[in-house]
């Protein structure tokens, strides 16, 4: 079955350029491109729990509006607004590199060079995107209607894929991680677009305040931060179980990763509802 | 296109009775068409018969002369130094030994220990379903059997195994890839017991779909289809089934 596809005058320039990384170029040779994107997507996952954490105790100071307000006036800067953008990289990496896995393991989809393109595509137009909405910072948009769109599109994604495997024989929270997978897409991706629409939208204390005030938004972001911490907290699971051979330190470790993911959940969910 | 290659191939070695491992270079002239094997030959030949490696068919048949060159697991009755030098860009070569098992010897690997993890899916019919009433054979229908005929061809060499990102708690997708044939096969009815192992904690849950056992397998069968077959659930097992 072959899915390689040729390569345009660009991509062949890219990837000249990815190739002169020696150690990316050595597992591409030896294992092939799908390989790296695996690491990739792993790293990615990493670097997000670890901003989830972090993100988790910069809302925590939401309890305390002027806290928040000096937190936020401390990195109103370039570098800070460049680490937010950077951001966007892992997260919609991860994002649509899990949705490309989804095609392949539940709709058959083989073209797997061609669903690499489109991940590197999509992801280089989304955060064009951003760095556009964040240089300009004058977008406005109806909260209400903004996730109402973002969370019927999550709604529709992950119900096409839990019925898609509700079926399989795959264990329940394998594929609860995909259809947790496919819900995340669009609202990660929304969640980031909407923050940097404008620079009040995500960082000053009353509109956020005021935006989560609302029933509707406290049940999406409900939903949100429990799959989110529950995709973060399998994925770990998959981490700890592939590398650790030792069945007790294994389970050890992973009861501890549940622990910490629940620990953030209830950290998050309580913001949420205090609002 | 030269006709000779001066080539340096940088050998991990393993000596079992003191443990002791380290990488040993080795400098040699070989013509184009020369495989890597022959020049192990030739290195056990002109410069050290102590260099342990092991090959049997020499034909990309059984499996035996599985390696790893730069990274890449495969076959080296197959690799001619033209097309290494083409693939890899490179005169220099690290050649090491598989990873799907222990090593027992510089290049030699206890393919017994690996085909445990084989032995441990059954590749073989469990429970045979009745033959046709008009005869002793089975008839299989052309069209069932283009669906898996491709992954019969898997001669478990492990170097998909040796290639998976999953190097842990994992049967590996050969291992895998087996049991999925029996599925396949119409003359298997125990289904069951087949998906109990494919589902495990083993088994498919296991793979992340890199793909890399389709990209490095030498009989160039697209094992990542197979068990993505498995995950999207094409194998249901029927009401009939025996356990």
């Amino acid at each position: 079955m072959n899915t390689s596809i040729q390569r345009t005058g660009i991509e062949a320039y890219l990837t000249g350029i990815l190739e002169r990384s020696e150690k990316l170029s050595y597992y591409a040779r030896a294992k092939g491109w799908g390989f790296v994107m695996t690491w990739a997507h792993r790293i990615a996952g990493l670097i997000l729990v670890l901003y989830m954490f972090f993100h988790i105790y910069t809302l925590s100071a939401l309890y305390e509006p002027a806290v928040f307000a000096s937190k936020m006036k401390f990195v109103d800067n370039f570098v800070f607004g460049f680490l937010e953008w950077a951001l966007a990289v892992p997260v919609i990496f991860h994002a649509l590199n899990g949705a490309r896995l989804i095609c392949y393991e539940a709709f058959r989809i083989r073209h797997d060079a061609l669903m690499i393109r489109w991940v590197f595509f999509l992801g280089a137009v989304y955060v064009l995107t951003l760095a556009h909405l964040m240089f300009m910072g004058n977008q406005q948009v109806s909260a209400g209607l903004f996730w109402l769109m973002v969370a019927i599109a999550s709604t529709i994604a992950s119900s096409i894929v839990y019925k898609k495997l509700r079926h399989t024989q795959n264990r329940l929270l394998w594929r609860l991680q995909r259809v947790s997978g496919a819900f995340l897409l669009p609202m990660v991706s929304g969640h980031m677009f909407f923050m940097h629409l404008n620079f009040q939208a995500g960082h000053d204390v009353d509109t956020i305040t005021a935006r989560m005030s609302g029933m509707g938004i406290k049940i999406v972001d409900f939903v949100f931060v429990i799959l989110v911490f529950f995709h973060a907290g399998f994925g770990l699971y998959t981490i700890i179980g592939d590398w650790v051979e030792d069945r007790r330190l294994r389970a050890g470790l992973s009861v501890v990763a549940s622990f910490v993911m629940a620990v953030f959940a209830y950290a998050g969910v309580r913001i949420i509802f205090s609002m | 296109m030269p006709q000779e290659y001066d080539l340096t191939l940088k050998i991990s070695r393993y000596d079992p009775d003191t443990r002791r491992s380290w990488i040993q270079d080795y400098h040699l002239k070989a013509g184009r068409i020369l495989r890597f094997v022959d020049l192990f030959r030739k290195i056990n030949d002109e410069q050290d018969p102590t260099l342990a490696w092991r090959s049997s068919c020499e034909h990309g048949q059984c499996g035996t002369c599985g390696m790893k060159i730069n990274g890449k697991p495969l076959l080296t009755c197959e690799l001619l130094v033209e097309r290494a030098v083409g693939l890899f860009k490179t005169h220099t070569f690290n050649v090491e030994p598989l990873t799907a098992a222990r090593v027992i010897r510089d290049l030699a690997v206890d393919l017994e220990n690996a085909y445990e993890r084989v032995h441990f899916v059954k590749p073989y019919i469990i429970a045979r379903a009745a033959t046709h009433p008009d005869g002793d054979e089975y008839r299989i229908s052309p069209r069932t059997l283009d669906a898996y005929v491709e992954a019969t061809r898997c001669i478990n060499c492990f170097c998909c195994a040796t290639a998976c990102v999953t190097q842990r708690n994992y049967l590996g997708p050969n291992a895998v890839l087996a049991n999925i044939v029996r599925l396949m096969d119409p003359r298997e009815t125990a289904k069951e017991k087949r998906l109990d192992i494919l589902y495990g904690e083993q088994g498919i849950p296991r793979c992340r779909t890199a793909r890399a056992c389709s990209f490095v397998c030498p009989k160039e069968i697209d094992i990542a289809h197979f068990i993505a077959l498995a995950k999207e659930g094409a194998f249901r097992p029927e009401p009939s089934s025996t356990r």
